[in-house]
């Protein structure tokens, strides 16, 4: 049986896509680091030590340490955690709120995409980083803060891009068919239109995920987001950035684990377009 | 409760009991221009449609591209909005039914479309695709399910055991025998054939039209069958009317149109249509129309077909012809209406 043959066709596109792939083999090592960081390093991440400060990479400490002494490859597992629990929860709220409220307001339209149009508006004037920071300024810091205030920031591209795919997809006849059978609107939108948005939503949510990545990261570079002594890539940029000049291995550890993060889901979304879109597709 | 319109009315309509009555139908779409998008005013695309249709009866609906046949095909069973007029669907009122009214009626109107590609939906599996009316009235189970679907695929001429399959793995021909078999889920009482056959091979053409006289006959259906195909449509129809920019020019059966046409437009039409026998070929009238369709948002005074009309006089210009008999035994709009056997088709 064939049943899933669109699916399997667009695995195999990906699979011969090098870009994605080697997004793919970062992303799962980065991943295996940070479930398997207790068993990988024997260093506790919050653990200080004082005459140990500030030590350039060896064998000991393979990435140095910090300046209270702290293993920076330890922080940098466990960060990662954080970073990348971040993109994932951040995108998964965005799309909770901007996947139904795009649709909804393409589909209707009228006074219903008036209204959510002029609220996306709004906040689609600031850039997703700087509403992300005033989200921060009135929630306040720490971890499920920035978890919402970087969800909310990028909600508004994905009500743009949902709001698109509805407005073409109500103009296809199929949908004007289930019309004709008396099919109500909420089920075209549940079965027409969402499940034909789904793969430009999803590709759309890989290359987000890295955004966030950025955006959090942004947020703790500047003390407003995870708060110390917990690690968490952006943190940590933020904490080096005083010894950039004659300890630079502490800024540029967690730079590079955001840099290949972002990197990586990029490569992925990008390839999973590619795939994914039977437009692009021979 | 009130009882809403054609929710009791299940019952089978006797063969010659008319189904569908529409009187001087109007729909205008407005046309918007400059800046701030003012409406500047409207092409009506359907411009005072009457005609009624009986059950095993099918209504063959002519014309050029543009001139309002797909439009009226929609308004009629309430996929469109009318302007103005009446629509009649077993004795009830339905022209101006809410969406929740129309309920009902969706399940016994059903159209089939003429892109057998885009009206499926590319996600969804055959199976799913013919359930979605029986789910929409949450009735499938109560119609048997599975074995339902399976029965429609047969009644089609589908392989029933290629109901997982998805819509771009079957030709064009056996999409459309997809979306006929969605369209008949229901027990429609009334389809609309909205083009069916255009965009298929003309080998597969003969087999849906064959498919779809055949169900006719089973279920007893009325069908409205809107074609550019002269040729298609004398195939299939027991009446016909001829369209053009949003008016019908020449009513009657099928035989009176083709064999007794009195309508120039219908004249040109029938003069350009292929003959099967060599022998008669070279020795009909060919009428070519000058110039083109003018713009529905701006028809001519009196006649609308008067620019690209032979006949045309100065009462043309000012009077617009009633669609009525003048003594050519059907309706024509014509003031010079004249029956010209030259160009008849033969319709056995």
């Amino acid at each position: 049986m064939s049943v899933r043959r669109p699916w399997v066709q667009a695995l195999r596109a990906l699979a011969r896509n090098r870009a994605a792939v080697a997004g793919i083999v970062v992303i799962a090592i980065l991943g295996f680091l940070v479930a398997a960081a207790p068993l990988l390093t024997s260093y506790d991440p919050m653990q200080q030590n004082l005459s140990s400060a500030l030590r350039p990479p060896s064998a000991e400490h393979p990435l140095g340490t910090d300046n209270l002494g702290r293993d920076i490859l330890a922080r940098i597992m466990f960060g990662g955690r954080i970073s990348l629990l971040i993109g994932v929860l951040a995108v998964s709220i965005a799309m909770a709120i901007g996947v139904p409220l795009g649709l909804l307001s393409g589909y209707f339209g009228g006074w219903v995409d008036m209204v959510i149009q002029r609220i996306a508006d709004m906040m689609l004037s600031f850039t997703t980083f700087l509403l992300a920071l005033a989200l921060v300024a009135v929630l306040g810091v720490g971890l499920r803060n920035v978890i919402i205030a970087t969800g909310v920031g990028v909600a508004p591209q994905f009500i743009r891009l949902a709001r698109g795919l509805a407005l073409s997809l109500r103009e296809q006849a199929y949908v004007e068919a289930a019309t004709g059978f008396g099919v109500s609107d909420l089920m075209i939108l549940w079965r027409h239109v969402l499940r034909n948005s789904l793969t430009p939503l999803i590709v759309y949510a890989t290359l987000n995920i890295g955004i966030t990545i950025i955006v959090a990261a942004g947020l703790g570079f500047l003390g407003l987001g995870v708060q110390p002594p917990t690690p968490e890539w952006g943190t940590m940029l933020g904490e080096g950035r005083d010894y950039i000049f004659h300890a630079s291995y502490l800024a540029t550890f967690p730079g590079l684990a955001i840099f290949l993060a972002v990197l990586a889901f990029n490569l992925i979304g990008d390839g999973l377009r590619d795939a994914l879109d039977p437009n692009l597709r021979a | 409760m009130r009882a809403r319109p054609g929710e009791n009315d299940r019952r089978p309509v006797a063969k010659g009991e008319v189904i569908l009555r529409v009187e001087d139908l109007v729909k205008q779409f407005p046309v918007s221009t400059g800046l701030l998008r003012r409406h500047s005013g409207a092409v009506h695309a359907v411009d005072g449609v009457s005609f009624e249709l009986a059950a095993g009866e099918t209504l063959g609906i002519v014309g050029e591209s543009g001139c309002g046949k797909t439009t009226l095909g929609r308004t009629m069973i309430r996929l469109l909005e009318p302007g103005s007029g009446r629509i009649e669907f077993k004795g009830t009122d339905i022209t101006h039914l809410t969406r929740r009214q129309l309920r009902p009626l969706r399940r016994e109107t059903q159209i089939v479309f003429q892109d057998p590609f885009s009206s499926l939906d590319p996600r969804m599996v055959v199976r799913d695709i013919i359930a979605e009316p029986l789910r929409a009235h949450g009735i499938l189970r109560e119609s048997g399910g599975r074995r339902r679907i399976r029965e429609l695929m047969e009644v089609v001429g589908l392989n029933p055991d290629h109901d997982n399959r998805f819509p771009h793995e079957f030709s064009g021909g056996q999409r459309q025998r997809i979306g006929i078999a969605r369209a008949l889920a229901l027990n429609p009482q009334l389809l609309v054939l909205d083009e069916p056959v255009s965009a298929l091979d003309v080998s597969i053409q003969a087999q849906v039209i064959n498919l779809l006289r055949r169900i006719q006959q089973e279920f007893g259906l009325a069908y409205v069958f809107i074609s550019h195909d002269l040729t298609v449509v004398r195939h299939i129809s027991t009446h016909v009317a001829v369209m053009y920019l949003g008016k019908f020019v020449e009513t009657g059966t099928r035989d009176k149109v083709y064999g007794k046409p009195s309508h120039p437009y219908t004249q040109a039409l029938l003069s350009a249509a292929p003959i099967a026998d060599p022998a008669q070929r070279g020795r009909r009238e060919h009428i070519v129309l000058e110039g083109d369709v003018p713009n529905a948002a701006n028809p001519p005074s009196g006649c609308r077909f008067r620019t690209r009309c032979w006949k045309a006089e100065e009462v043309c210009a000012r009077q617009a012809p009633d669609l009525t008999d003048r003594g050519q035994g059907h309706p024509s709009a014509c003031h010079f209406a004249q029956v010209d056997t030259e160009v008849a088709l033969p319709t056995s």
